[in-house]
């Protein structure tokens, strides 16, 4: 008994602010417009002290590659997943090896060290 | 004769049921990224702002989860501006590192001797699978001499895990 109430003491504060970003390695398939490529991405905030998230693609030298999301930010609840669609144009897409995720605080944000969490996937080899 | 078919027919069905329940699973790398620790910056001396504890700051932590081994780097990046502070007229010089702090893993007690520094930024290979934290000191000090406006100052560190 001691043991289990240890573990989820352990397992409550290892998960108390994390950022995940799945999945580790997409691929870009087809989308329903001509030209376009789509991957879906999975978020989940598990950080408590963060609520807003970017969506980032990446060159292999870590320049901006052009995208399109539904949104350029995600507000995303504390404990929630959202799924993410990125698209990608044709032109682009063998430029495009990293999709990546960044924590975003509002501007003025009143605390004395702030972290920000940057998550990014790479195109499956 | 129709029982005997009846039954075989059942038997038939059901073996081809059982034989028809696959289970797949798939095992990929993950890396979750925890802020563990918020730093403070103590006021040693007017001009300065320091997270260290003998400048009366506390060093942000933060921790690194991957499941498996060799799949991605962490990427920290310490401060080299305020996201938040009151109006400064005057150069703000800043210094910051980074160094491992804990490890689930005896194996991971040599990513402080292979990181790659650059800039700000330091590079750990995350080569082994658990959960390693990392700490991180900055230090920003304000013109010659001069005095930090009185205020509240943030300055964000940038905890990458990138996917090798």
């Amino acid at each position: 008994m001691k043991s289990f109430v240890f573990l989820l003491l352990f397992l409550g504060v290892s998960a108390a602010s994390a950022h995940s970003w799945t999945p580790t390695y997409f691929e870009f398939r087809p989308s329903h417009l001509a030209g376009v490529y789509v991957t879906e991405m999975t978020l989940f905030n598990k950080r408590e002290d963060a609520t807003y998230y970017s969506v980032e693609v990446r060159d292999k030298d870590f320049n901006s590659v052009s995208f399109r999301t539904t949104s350029p930010f995600y507000a995303i609840e504390y404990l929630e997943k959202q799924k993410i669609r990125v698209y990608v144009s044709q032109k682009d897409l063998d430029k495009a090896l990293y999709i990546c995720s960044r924590s975003r605080f509002p501007a003025g944000t009143k605390a004395s060290s702030l972290v920000s969490s940057r998550i990014c996937s790479k195109v499956r080899p | 004769m129709k029982m005997k078919t009846f039954l075989a027919a059942a038997v038939f069905s059901a073996s081809v049921a059982a034989e028809n329940v696959p289970i797949n699973g798939t095992v990929e790398g993950q890396c979750v990224v925890i802020p563990d620790i918020s730093g403070v910056y103590g006021n040693p001396s007017s001009d300065k702002l320091s997270t260290a504890p003998i400048d009366g700051g506390v060093k942000p932590s933060v921790r690194f989860d991957v499941i498996i081994a060799d799949y991605y780097k962490a990427v920290i990046t310490t401060p080299t501006q305020f996201s938040a502070a009151p109006a400064l007229n005057d150069v703000v010089n800043w210094t910051g590192d980074v160094s491992v702090k804990e490890v689930t893993d005896p194996l991971m007690s040599d990513y402080d001797t292979n990181k790659v520094e650059y800039n700000d930024t330091t590079e750990y290979d995350l080569t082994v699978a658990g959960s390693t934290w990392f700490e991180m000191g900055s230090t920003a000090e304000y013109g010659y001499n001069k005095p930090f406006p009185a205020g509240q100052y943030t300055a964000v560190v940038e905890a990458n895990c990138i996917a090798k």
